[in-house]
């Protein structure tokens, strides 16, 4: 049984009772959830289709001495009121919670009779008792996806009743001098959505992206739908289990003060509040355990020092995106310790809204074999084959070292199998280099490396281009004749 | 066409000439007059008396010709100011018949006249300002007139100082053909009267108010008269008052004004709108609208004064709009369309305010306000209503009492909704009230609505009409005052259409209903 769109559909003593007494009717749900009765409490039934039963039963001898329960304000924006007939008002409204619940397609207002009613209960004045608003979604969610929602900023979220896409009135107003089954309550101006699943995009739906400035009794349409999200790279359980070495290090911190960031230069001083430490996982990874951790209803704030204080995931705005290959950075968010080859990968803005990003890196691998690594005592270094300027040729004793994009040179001890540098190949003017293009500004080099008593010196050559693909094998032969 | 003024005056003479003229230094002026081309001059001395008189023929059928013959005469005295007052005799008019008979009348004196011209009427049947008597005057032997000024001791040149002009007896004008302008019918019948040719002295039109002193009377019965009067104002003269600090100048009947339609029974027609008809002082009037002879009388708008009655044309072509009948004698509709009326300030304690002389009178009021009737009647029902009668039409302010029925047996049965206390007077008949019905009609439904009535503020339905198969639902009830109701309207594909709060009336009412498409709605 699906929604109910026709007043037909609701039999009174069946999935309606009407109350001319207490002034309330009630929706009754099949006890199974299937449709014993035609009614399923979470396809519900539309006000627009509870206001025409109305019309027809008040048609009737039965109900007609009685005032009519509810005023249809406008069926497609969803304005409803119950206790309102549109002359007077009165106290009509829903049973219970089960039973607005179980209304569709609609926000509504539940008014008292105001002042002295007369003996029918109705009066020309009403005091507004509670506002729902109708919140409804668009686009499609996972099956069995738990949206949830934020009615003031900074609360806990709040689970809808229903899983799936969201077609529920949220209380917005209540006062309980009036209905003393209501709290008080008054959260007119904020709403936000949450759609947070585990393995799918995460959606999350403001006012703002409504259109509207606050809720009231209408219908407000939240944008909330997601996708598989292919960029997640491993489960909830591995990331807290066999995964857990590479995930536990990338962590995000919330600061109360702009941390002051240098990206390309040392002095850059770029202020970002918010920073994740990647611990040199792929970009997937990062992504992964952030998309995790948006998810815990927990503090997941690690900053130490200037630290914003909690903050709860599950409320938490979203930080990181993917778009194609490159991994985009919300507002104030910055991402340290990456990857060399994934710099150019990652997008930021700053607190100020500027967007920043690394200078382009050519990246330079060192492949070396089992003798060059073996001790960990090997040593490299990385030469300018031929200078634009002479004279400083490798060779030569005033050969030039390369140097990384943070102009360090490129030497040092070999410390693992392959290692990874980055040439700022835009600007790098070692040797008298000015031509920076990529089809004539190639940088050749000639990488040097050893291991005393273990591997044979060795000499590679090869060309640095505007890429991230650069790659120098250096492959010794066993050093068996060294004597200390 | 122009109006056609017909004197109902006898002129005696227009004094053009000295032709059976006498009196003191008597002469023609051909200076001094307002009618014709001369006048009788004639002179008082100080400190005596001095007459003048006219001795010619007068009709012999003044009583076959008038009901209430008057004396009309146009004179003028300089020296009114050196006469003896009005109650000291200061100026008299004395007529006289063949046998000797005579009477002398007191019409004015220094406190009541400055002397101008004036057309003076004397109530040739007045029993009051007689000076003195011989006999029994006979007015249809009349020999004589004569005029008596006595002045004070007081020198003044003894020179030409009274004037006697055209004198007439009679009792008023009768007026035919139509007003040039229309609407101007009486101003255009002053403008006759007051022309030198004429000088009736009937009707005068002063600062915009029509001044008479004589029966008006419109058509003559067999000559077509379009009457059409809009926003005139008629004043019937109070010569019991009409002098310096409201001291008289002549005397008048109590029963000569009247204001009287004959139509010819062909082509005449009676519109009086928009005006003020009223007597001076003491006098009153009848208005006398019950005329077959008309095509269609419309009285609508007019505030009526004074009249001692006012009776209209028993048919529903005679409409009666509008008006006010305000310190008057009773009102007789008679089965004219008489609507929208206040009566207010009944001066007849016999026949009261509202005379209700059949039930086709009855059954064409509507609309009509009885008011501040103590001391006599808000209606009077003559004996020969019988019966139920309906007075649901007229609203009583029970100041006085509302209902005479003058039977003095028999039942009769009323059925009125307007006054919740009645005071009952009559013969020895019963008069039995019933509060009546009235009917709410709900108009302008959609077909197959459901309407309900409740009481108001309840959730007693009065009434529920299901899926109404034409346009309207009545809803009969019993009235009482202060009565409300909720009034609901329910439709399939309407906006349930609501008035709460509604006051039932006295009367009959329809209240229509304005639904709306709903678009809200499913079916």
């Amino acid at each position: 049984m699906a929604k109910i769109l026709d007043g037909d559909d609701l039999i009174v003593g069946t999935n309606i009772t009407i109350d001319t007494t207490a002034r309330t009717f009630t929706l009754i749900a099949s006890a199974d959830g299937v449709t014993t009765n035609g009614l399923i409490a979470k396809d519900g039934v539309t006000i627009q289709a509870l206001y025409s039963k109305f019309i027809k039963l008040w048609e009737t001898s039965t109900y007609n001495q009685f005032p009519f329960p509810m005023y249809a304000i406008d069926a497609k924006s969803g304005q409803y009121q119950f206790g309102f007939d549109g002359s007077r008002y009165s106290d009509w409204g829903p049973a219970d919670e089960t039973t607005r619940n179980m209304l569709r397609d609609g926000g509504w207002d539940e008014y008292q009779a105001g002042g002295t009613p007369e003996l029918d209960g109705t009066s020309q004045t009403g005091d507004l008792a509670r506002r729902y608003v109708g919140i409804l979604s668009l686009g499609t969610v996972n099956e069995g996806a738990q949206l949830y929602y934020q009615t003031t900023a900074g609360s806990a979220s709040v689970d809808f009743v229903f899983t799936d896409e969201v077609n529920q009135g949220v209380q917005i107003f209540g006062d309980s001098a009036v209905d003393a089954t209501s709290a008080d309550i008054d959260t007119q101006t904020f709403f936000k959505a949450f759609a947070r699943e585990e393995g799918f995009t995460y959606a999350t739906s403001t006012l703002a992206d409504t259109g509207q400035t606050a809720t009231g009794a209408y219908t407000v349409s939240v944008l909330l739908s997601n996708t598989q999200d292919l960029n997640v790279v491993n489960t909830d359980a591995e990331i807290v289990g066999a995964q857990s070495g590479t995930y536990t290090p990338i962590t995000v911190s919330y600061y109360s003060v702009a941390q002051i960031i240098d990206i390309n230069d040392p002095a850059d001083d770029f202020p970002f509040s918010i920073v994740i430490d990647a611990n040199n996982a792929t970009l997937q990874q990062v992504y992964t355990k952030i998309q995790y951790l948006l998810r815990q209803d927990s503090d997941i704030n690690s900053a130490l020092a200037d630290s914003l204080g909690v903050v709860n995931g599950k409320t938490a705005d979203s930080l990181l995106r993917f778009v194609g290959p490159d991994l985009i950075c919300a507002e104030g968010v910055f991402i340290q310790n990456l990857r060399a080859q994934d710099i150019n990968n990652v997008f930021f803005t700053d607190d100020n809204g500027t967007a920043r990003t690394y200078d382009f890196a050519a990246t330079l691998s060192l492949n070396f074999n089992n003798f060059l690594t073996s001790g960990s005592t090997g040593y490299y270094v990385v030469y300018i084959t031929d200078s634009v300027a002479g004279g400083d040729d490798y060779g030569s004793s005033t050969a030039i070292i390369l140097q990384d994009n943070q102009d360090a040179d490129i030497t040092g001890t070999i410390t693992g199998s392959s290692l990874t540098f980055s040439i700022d190949y835009d600007n790098n003017s070692q040797g008298g280099r000015s031509d920076f293009s990529a089809a004539t500004g190639q940088i050749p080099i000639t990488v040097v490396a050893g291991n005393k008593g273990v591997a044979k010196p060795v000499v590679a050559t090869g060309l640095i281009e505007r890429t991230k693909s650069n790659s120098v094998t250096l492959t010794a032969e066993q050093d068996r004749a060294y004597t200390p | 066409m122009a109006v056609l003024v017909t004197p109902l005056l006898s002129e005696i003479n227009n004094a053009d000439a000295t032709t059976n003229w006498s009196g003191n230094s008597g002469g023609l002026d051909d200076f001094v007059f307002v009618e014709g081309s001369a006048s009788y001059t004639w002179q008082v001395a100080k400190n005596g008396t001095d007459t003048a008189e006219y001795a010619g023929t007068f009709p012999t059928n003044i009583t076959t010709l008038y009901t209430n013959p008057h004396l009309y005469f146009w004179f003028r005295c300089d020296v009114s100011q050196f006469s003896l007052t009005r109650a000291s005799d200061g100026m008299i008019v004395r007529v006289d018949d063949s046998g000797g008979n005579f009477i002398q009348w007191r019409f004015a004196g220094n406190d009541t006249w400055r002397g101008e011209w004036r057309c003076i009427p004397i109530d040739l049947s007045n029993t009051a300002d007689i000076v003195s008597s011989s006999g029994t005057l006979d007015l249809d032997a009349i020999t004589q007139v004569q005029w008596a000024v006595s002045t004070q001791n007081i020198n003044f040149r003894a020179i030409d100082n009274c004037w006697n002009d055209v004198f007439f007896i009679g009792e008023g004008l009768e007026v035919t053909g139509s007003a040039t302008t229309t609407g101007n019918f009486l101003r255009e019948v002053a403008n006759v009267d007051g022309s030198s040719a004429n000088q009736y002295g009937q009707l005068q039109l002063s600062d915009g108010v029509l001044l008479a002193q004589g029966k008006i009377v419109i058509g003559d019965g067999s000559t077509q008269v379009v009457y059409t009067s809009d926003a005139e104002i008629l004043f019937f003269k109070d010569p019991s008052t009409g002098g310096l600090d409201g001291n008289a100048i002549g005397s008048m009947s109590s029963t000569l004004y009247t204001f009287q339609a004959l139509g010819n029974s062909s082509n005449s027609t009676f519109s009086h709108t928009n005006g003020v008809i009223s007597a001076a002082g003491g006098q009153n009037f009848v208005l006398d609208l019950d005329d077959t002879g008309f095509n269609t009388i419309e009285f609508v708008s007019n505030l009526v004064s004074k009249a001692s009655e006012a009776r209209f044309w028993a048919s529903t072509n005679c409409t009666v709009d509008a008006c006010t009948f305000l310190n008057c004698g009773p009102v007789y509709p008679q089965g004219s369309d008489f609507k929208n009326c206040t009566i207010s300030g009944a001066t007849n304690t016999t026949l009261g305010a509202l005379y209700l002389s059949d039930t086709t009178t009855i059954d064409n009021l509507s609309n009509v306000t009885v008011a501040d009737y103590n001391g006599t009647y808000g209606v009077y029902i003559p004996a020969s209503v019988t019966g139920t009668i309906d007075l649901n039409s007229i609203v009583f302010d029970n100041s006085g009492v509302d209902i005479f029925w003058a039977a003095t047996s028999g039942t009769l049965t009323v059925s009125s909704n307007t006054a919740t206390t009645f005071q009952v007077a009559g013969g020895t008949a019963s008069v039995t009230i019933i509060a009546g019905q009235a009917t709410l009609t709900i108009t302008n439904l959609v077909l197959g609505s459901d309407v309900v009535i409740k009481e108001s503020g309840t959730t007693s339905k009065l009434q529920d009409t299901q899926d109404v198969l034409v346009n309207s639902v009545g809803y009969t009830y019993t009235y009482s005052a202060g009565t409300f109701v909720d009034i609901a309207v329910y439709c399939e594909g309407y906006v349930p259409f609501f008035i709460n709060g509604y006051e039932l009336g006295a009367t009959d009412s329809s209240l229509p209903v304005a639904q709306a498409a709903d678009r809200n709605y499913t079916p």
